[in-house]
């Protein structure tokens, strides 16, 4: 007798994976807490997290949203000037410092001033470059691009206040930071818009440690927007590789590198708090046994039947609180390309 | 020079039908009128382009008679037309009032390119460049007016003044796109001053809160006969 003999057969690698259908994996995920349908949930983060917002949002699920597609605006033209994404127009929130940044924009605790807000892009025209897909086509002044976002923040505050579960979706480690300000983008400037200044600003691949603080130090500033409300944090780890690494290391590892940080920063949490749960889609994805057919032939892009897999395991623990209608099943099949990544953008600037 | 013009459109060429005297005051102009109520909205056929509307039809302006544009019925043809007054912007049946992009544009800031995206794909305008597309291709050549939605004189009650200018507002940024989108032209509209000056129509019966008064509806078909540069004997209304 020892401590693995009684172990069940997910225990095992044998049992539990190599011989395990990726496409109905059993016993990996039990959840910590139960969503009811009262409980207003606000979803963020890198990508692979629409799939999740929108598949909650068919399943019954009261998801938030703050800032809802204007009326008539037909589904793709939506998706194209970032509503019906996440609970609010914020587009990607790739790391955990953006997410905080966010919060402490919202609650009035940082001001961001004209400059690093609006970049200008060669045609003239302004993005905010905290969320730089939103407005395809820019907009005419700084004062704008100003207005909207405060707007957008008047909302964001509504979300923060009023959720109960927050979904939040941890994609990248890299980001790139202004070295005086301290402020993160979500894209380098250059890309959307702005001049890439080498001096101005300055690669950081964001850290364990810095990660975990930043989600602590978001949740504490949080709740204290919140006059102590609790809330519940349900994390994922995208499953999406990097586009590209300005790490100087080879794509792969860098890769690795990035996911693993994030792993171990949600992993963290769950273990440390009672109300952070994670959920393994990550592990879903990237699941040996699937020997990568839930990705596209870019190997990047995930798959319809990937991200259905991942909602069967979600769905075994969270039921579904009303039917999908029928027009998920087409919606159901898109894939990454339909969804919104600023981040993708960098493909182009590959050889 | 004659004229022959048709009013096509919903309530809101119902307010214009309030000021029906005005176009008699101009002899060289002969109007036909095809006027639905709110949420009865016309529907064009694609194939026979007759005008129609639902059974249910019963119009404020008791302007129920049948225009068969292209058709046999009245002998009138689209060809035989100098201008159609398109007066049905932004129209649609039950929820409009909920969707109209004007009204989503008074609660937040919107870019020029979303506002352009959402009067080109919005659904009203899919289906207002259908039903003039379909008078085009029965041989319409004549002008296309297209006449925006006449907003309340009064303030509507339980908005305030900021938010209510900031709706007509946008409104007008709206209608300027409107245009381009049906390739018509829309007629030169008051501003939201012009709205708050203008005389109360307390005792008109047609009044009401999301239309206009027959005095605005007056001054509305003056400038609309204006802009078609017809030759009247006008008279003050």
């Amino acid at each position: 007798m020892n401590p693995y003999s009684a172990l069940p057969p997910e225990a095992f690698w044998k049992t539990g994976v190599e011989r395990s259908n990726p496409f109905q994996i059993e016993n990996l995920y039990t959840k910590k807490w139960s969503i009811a349908r009262r409980h207003k949930i606000a979803t963020a983060g890198s990508c692979f997290a629409q799939h999740i917002s929108r598949y909650m949002n068919r399943s019954g699920y009261e998801v938030l949203n703050v800032e809802p597609t204007p009326g008539g605006l037909p589904q793709e033209l939506a998706q194209k000037y970032g509503y019906s994404m996440y609970s609010a127009r914020y587009g990607n929130i790739y790391t955990l410092l953006q997410l905080l940044q966010l919060l402490r924009e919202a609650a009035g605790t940082i001001q961001i001033d004209d400059e690093d807000l609006a970049w200008q892009r060669p045609d003239g025209a302004y993005i905010d470059a905290f969320r730089p897909a939103v407005e395809p086509d820019g907009l005419p002044t700084v004062a704008e691009v100003r207005k909207h976002r405060e707007y957008h923040l008047s909302r964001v505050r509504e979300m923060f206040q009023n959720m109960d579960i927050f979904v939040f979706t941890m994609g990248l480690t890299e980001t790139w930071e202004n070295a005086a300000t301290s402020l993160v983008y979500p894209s380098v400037p250059g890309v959307f818009g702005g001049t890439f200044d080498p001096e101005v600003y300055k690669f950081r691949n964001i850290g364990f440690a810095d990660n975990l603080r930043a989600f602590r130090q978001f949740h504490k500033e949080l709740v204290e927007f919140r006059g102590k409300r609790p809330l519940r944090y349900l994390l994922t780890v995208s499953p999406v590789p990097l586009t590209a690494t300005a790490s100087g290391e080879h794509v792969l590892p860098a890769t690795v590198y990035s996911k693993s940080v994030l792993r171990a920063v949600a992993g963290q949490l769950a273990q440390d708090h009672r109300y952070v749960d994670y959920f393994p889609s990550y592990e879903i994805i990237t699941n040996q046994a699937a020997r990568s057919v839930f990705y596209e032939n870019n190997l990047r892009s995930v798959r319809n039947d990937g991200v259905e897999t991942v909602m069967k395991v979600f769905f075994s623990q969270h039921p579904r609180l009303s039917a999908l209608p029928a027009k998920a099943g087409k919606s159901a099949e898109k894939t990454e390309e339909d969804v919104q990544c600023e981040e993708a953008v960098l493909e182009a600037f590959g050889r | 020079m004659s004229r022959r013009i048709l009013v096509l459109g919903s309530s809101h060429a119902a307010t214009l039908y309030l000021a029906k005297e005005v176009f008699a005051q101009r002899p060289s102009v002969t109007v036909d009128w095809f006027v639905t109520p709110a949420n009865l909205e016309f529907q064009i056929d694609q194939n026979t382009t007759q005008i129609s509307s639902p059974p249910a039809y019963s119009s404020r302006a008791q302007s129920n008679r049948t225009v068969v544009v292209g058709g046999r019925d009245e002998g009138i043809f689209a060809s035989d037309y100098d201008a159609i007054i398109y007066s049905a912007i932004g129209l649609r049946p039950v929820g409009v009032l909920k969707s109209h992009p004007a009204r989503a544009l008074a609660k937040m800031p919107v870019s020029e390119g979303l506002l352009n995206s959402m009067v080109r794909e919005h659904e009203n305008m899919r289906w207002h460049r259908g039903n003039l597309e379909a008078l085009r291709s029965a041989g319409f050549e004549g002008r296309v007016i297209c006449e925006p939605w006449i907003r309340p004189i009064r303030l509507p009650a339980g908005m305030s003044m900021e938010h209510w200018t900031r709706f007509c507002d946008a409104e007008a940024q709206y209608v300027g796109q409107l245009g381009d989108a049906l390739n018509c032209e829309v007629l030169p509209r008051p501003q939201a001053r012009e709205y708050l000056s203008a005389p109360k129509d307390a005792a008109n019966q047609e009044t009401d809160a999301t239309h206009g008064s027959r005095s605005y509806a007056i001054s509305m078909v003056n400038r609309l006969l204006d802009h078609l540069d017809v030759e009247a004997e006008r008279q003050t209304a």
